[in-house]
């Protein structure tokens, strides 16, 4: 049998494709990232068939690229850097249970945000996202991925909200990670009162963590439980204008500290525009309006006492605020909380928020700790200004993560792709500020792209040891090779 | 036996002669173990060839690689007691670190402290008050090591509500590999800080332990980062008394109560409500009824007198599904709005605040050991030991399925005389992380002098096993290594086979003890 013909015989011919215009569509995503066709895009139904497909390619050496979020995609890590097939997880998209009492869902790797979110509303639950995720962001991708998520006071471990897994090793074992391992079937762990809500183990090892921040390298999920929160019955969004970002990050600590409010995030006013704006002309608009920093605080209330709670909170925020010098106000000028709190509730609209200034976004991301950002936004204007990239035109978004001990600072470079030298312009931003911005102590937690290269130079040891793994879990190097130090 | 050509030679130029030993007699008191009869079969596991004292990760690594050179086994102990703690034989070096017990740093704004291994709980509260924070305390008392508690083993602490399981409360790690080489994850490989354990890429942390840590067989840690939790009382808690009788007044934002319930349906219940409610600071079942008496109890002959002349039962029976709270307000308000959805949640469960817990005196005492975790020893007054069962890391409604359970099969060791009457039911835990997870563990006292009573403690961890595979209640938290390997491991995807190969891709030479893991 040819290769072809083995894969249409483990998941069925509707299910191979190797046409032209699929390969294109899986060859290249909006970031630097060279290039490169795979032989095959392969659409697996179950774990069965990703099984099936795992031992194939252990047997005929032909690498897998495991991609679970629709286009348009960014980072570069389902980009097939040496060919291969392309396993694209999107028709996997099950809810398998969704558990009130626990606050806990299990879902499939195709699932995406947008159609789990209303799902879990009716259970009165909900999950804690990333930042306004593109419409076809998966929810599975996203946790693996560690993306942070906009309330980090419910972010206890940098790897939540991801909990348990099922997944199919490189070396086509199928294994289940924390208590989802047993004893018992999944159904006979629920019916002792079990939820899949512990990650750990089994016992002395922490096997989600191998597969997690791995971008596909060790495995592929084939379901996972995630950690969800209560649903608010009411919800009260501040915002806390500043012509300084220090100030706010005094405030943002104090409140971190406290455990005051859900949702707290910091946005330049170019980023908050862009959030709310509809185009390129919408955007400006609102930027030139806007305060240079904002403040974002989410206030909620429970099923227990909601108004209450919401109302303590309000006042010892207020409290603090006065201690500060800062404002929380509903209003700001060019837009309100109200208008802010529906575009961070739900996924980004068409086009996804990050193309609607030039049609392009390259991110630079990394993580450091919030009282370190003003130094590394510094030294990114300074880059900006060396490469004629106009510093207005850079949103930042700073997000506090496990309850405000780290911090995910973001920079995003708004670029017109059908404009060459613009894209060799910010090509030349990201490639050095990248450099420049580890050398300042930016930690590349998720080390994407040339990335990868910059933190593992800089960190041997984690290499090695990290290869000892890989040749544990994908002892053939199956898995989506080239990426990390693999 | 003792260490064989010049290893000893080359370890005392390493530390010098006054951090080293072969003596006997100080050998012995690290043999000397708690649980050893159920390893050994006698008070004692095996003795070391020399214990050694590092001061530095430099003389930790020199150490290592000496071992690894030699052919030598080591295992690293810090301020541990208990079988895990014991090297395999006699050949093996035992590497004490109390000499590195330094906190090295306090993080006040982004929460966490870099200590070495051995720092001890006490210590860093103390230290962490003075700054608005806290640290999470295991069950072991507060003598308990942070760094020892964070990378290498596990167990419940009454904060876990608010302040974590203590697998998950590491941030960047110093690491002597089994090899010898350093390995810092996360953030402070990249030279970046410490404010990250994992990545870049996957995260290693996943290799240096589970929710049970790997005990000493995946190399030495030298420093960690901890996660450390907002405290919203004084900078110094003023104590009265003297060991283990400490008090402390309950400031005005704090609550200290104990509540109960009627039966353990309306208790789990109650726990889920509090936990949605965000409203607990420390919380957990530290006074399961048969305990009780003890309280008053100075010894087992006046534990068995009280419980003789019927004096406690009414207390026992009050506390049978009942838990001890600490509630804790950044402000008045909120502790107000605490109190509020409390109240609210006994009336809807039908719980209660027994009356016992509103006594002033009692106040100070539950006040001070909720946090500190102070009197933790209280459980040895009967028997000098004790043992666990179930107790897996699971959702609530599993934790409380198998504190039933265990109540169910220790009746029947209690009836034949094996193990002491603690009314069944000791089962110890409370929820993690504002309810996200949780473990309730079943306690029991035996005499570990008595043969008939150590060979009863065994035949019933063997019949909690069952109970627990066959009831898939989850993977206990007592589970010793190999008894988790051979018991657990079939029926949990055979996660041993992968743990092994971890094991020999980072420890080649199986010179970092494997007595509590796997070879």
């Amino acid at each position: 049998m040819s290769e072809k013909e083995e894969l249409i015989a483990i998941v069925g011919a509707e299910y191979v494709f190797d046409d032209p215009e699929n390969l294109e569509s899986y060859s290249r995503d909006m970031s630097f990232v060279r290039a490169m066709k795979p032989q095959y895009v392969v659409k697996p139904q179950n774990a069965e068939d990703v099984q099936g497909i795992v031992k194939w390619a252990n047997n005929s050496g032909m690498p897998l690229i495991p991609v679970s979020s629709g286009p348009p995609r960014f980072r570069g890590d389902t980009i097939p850097t040496l060919g291969g097939a392309v396993v694209d997880l999107s028709q996997m998209k099950r809810i398998i249970r969704i558990n009130r009492r626990n606050r806990v869902a299990m879902v499939e790797p195709g699932l995406t945000f947008g159609e789990l979110q209303p799902e879990l509303e009716k259970e009165g639950l909900r999950l804690p996202m990333p930042l306004a995720p593109r419409s076809s962001k998966s929810v599975i991708g996203s946790l693996l991925e560690r993306e942070p998520t906009i309330i980090p006071k419910y972010q206890w471990d940098i790897s939540d909200p991801l909990l348990c897994t099922e997944v199919v090793f490189g070396t086509g074992d199928l294994f289940r990670t924390g208590e989802a391992a047993g004893p018992g079937t999944i159904e006979d762990q629920w019916a002792s009162g079990q939820a899949q809500t512990n990650p750990m183990g089994p016992f002395q090892v922490d096997f989600f963590r191998l597969i997690q921040g791995a971008q596909g390298t060790m495995g592929i999920v084939t379901w996972a439980s995630v950690r969800c929160e209560l649903l608010p019955q009411a919800h009260k969004l501040l915002l806390v204008p500043s012509d300084r970002l220090e100030g706010l990050i005094d405030f943002a600590y104090r409140l971190l500290r406290a455990r005051l409010g859900d949702e707290l995030l910091l946005l330049n006013s170019f980023n908050l525009a862009a959030l709310l704006g509809e185009d390129a002309d919408q955007i400006r608009s609102l930027r030139e309006g806007l305060p240079p920093w904002i403040l974002i605080i989410g206030i909620a209330g429970y099923e227990r006492l909601p108004q209450e709670r919401i109302e303590y909170q309000e006042k010892d925020i207020m409290d603090i605020a006065q201690q500060f010098g800062v404002e929380p106000v509903s209003a700001v000028p060019g837009t309100s909380a109200r208008e802010v709190s529906k575009a961070l509730s739900k996924p980004s609209g068409e086009p996804y928020w990050k193309l609607r200034f030039k049609g392009g976004c390259h991110d630079i991301f990394f993580l450091t700790t919030l009282d370190r950002t003003p130094e590394f936004i510094g030294a990114m204007y300074q880059m900006a200004e060396a490469t004629g990239y106009p510093s207005t035109d850079i949103g930042i978004y700073l997000q506090p993560q496990m309850q405000g001990r780290a911090c995910h600072c973001e920079f995003n470079l708004a670029c017109d792709p059908n404009n060459p030298k613009e894209v060799d312009r910010v090509r030349t931003l990201f490639t050095s500020s990248s450099e420049n911005l580890i050398k300042l102590g930016a930690f590349y937690s998720r080390p994407y792209g040339p990335w990868a290269d910059m933190a593992y130079r800089r960190d041997a040891e984690s290499a090695i040891a990290s290869r000892k793994v890989k040749g544990i879990f994908d002892p053939n190097n199956v898995m989506n090779p080239g990426k990390l130090c693999f | 036996m003792a260490l064989t050509g010049n290893v000893y030679q080359v370890l005392e130029d390493i530390v010098g002669s006054e951090n080293i030993s072969d003596e006997p007699v100080i050998l012995d008191t690290y043999a000397f173990q708690y649980l050893a009869e159920t390893e050994t079969g006698t008070k004692f596991c095996a003795r070391p060839g020399a214990v050694v004292l590092p001061g530095s990760t430099e003389e930790v690594q020199a150490i290592v690689k000496t071992c690894n050179r030699y052919g030598v086994k080591y295992k690293a102990l810090s301020t541990g007691w208990g079988v895990w703690n014991a090297v395999s034989g006699a050949g093996t070096i035992q590497l004490d670190l109390r000499r590195m017990n330094r906190i090295l740093d306090i993080d006040e704004k982004n929460m966490y402290a870099v200590v070495e291994p051995y720092v001890i709980g006490a210590q860093l509260q103390v230290e962490a008050m003075k700054r608005g924070l806290n640290c999470h305390i295991v069950g072991a008392g507060a003598n308990f090591s942070p760094l020892a508690s964070c990378t290498s083993l596990c167990g419940h602490g009454l904060s876990g509500i608010f302040m974590g399981y203590s697998a998950r409360n590491p941030l960047a790690v110093e690491w002597v590999l089994p090899t010898g080489d350093i390995l810092r994850l996360g953030s402070l490989g990249s030279g970046a800080g410490w404010f990250c354990g994992d990545g870049p890429g996957l995260s290693l942390r996943g290799v240096m332990r589970g929710f049970l840590g790997a005990m000493g067989a995946m190399g030495v840690f030298t420093k960690c980062a901890v996660k450390l939790y907002p405290w919203h009382g004084p900078p110094v808690l003023p104590m009265q008394g003297v060991t283990p009788e400490y008090r402390t007044s309950v400031p005005d934002n704090f609550r200290f109560c104990a509540i109960a319930f009627p039966n353990w349906d309306s208790f789990a219940d109650a726990t889920y409500k509090i936990c949605e409610a965000e409203i607990g600071y420390v919380m957990g079942r530290q006074l399961p009824p048969g305990l009780v008496p003890l309280l008053l109890a100075r010894s087992s002959a006046e534990y068995a007198q009280i419980r003789q002349s019927g004096m406690a039962d009414e207390i026992m029976q009050e506390f049978k599904h009942a838990f001890l709270l600490v509630l804790a307000g950044g402000s008045l308000r909120e502790i107000e709005y605490q109190e509020k959805a409390l109240r609210e949640i006994l009336a809807e469960t039908g719980g209660w605040i027994p009356s016992l817990t509103q006594d002033p005196e009692v106040q100070k005492l539950g006040f001070s050991f909720m946090l500190k975790a102070d009197r933790q020893a209280l459980i040895f007054k009967l028997a000098c030991t004790f043992h666990t069962s179930f107790g897996a890391p699971t959702a609530w409604d599993a934790a409380v399925a198998g504190a039933k359970m265990g109540e169910k099969i220790k009746k029947k060791y209690i009836e034949k005389g094996v193990v002491v009457d603690d009314l069944a039911d000791n089962a110890w835990g409370g929820p993690y992380e504002q309810g996200r997870f949780g473990h309730l563990e079943e306690l029991f006292m035996y005499d570990p002098s008595d043969p008939e009573s150590a060979k009863g403690a065994v035949e019933y961890i063997a019949e909690a096993d069952e109970a627990v595979l066959k009831g898939s209640l989850g993977q206990p938290i007592g589970a010793l290594p190999k008894q988790a390997v051979n018991v657990y491991g079939p029926a949990c995807f055979n996660y041993q086979d992968w743990m092994r190969k971890l094991k020999r891709a980072f420890d080649p030479n199986i010179a970092s003890d494997p007595i509590s893991y796997i070879e």
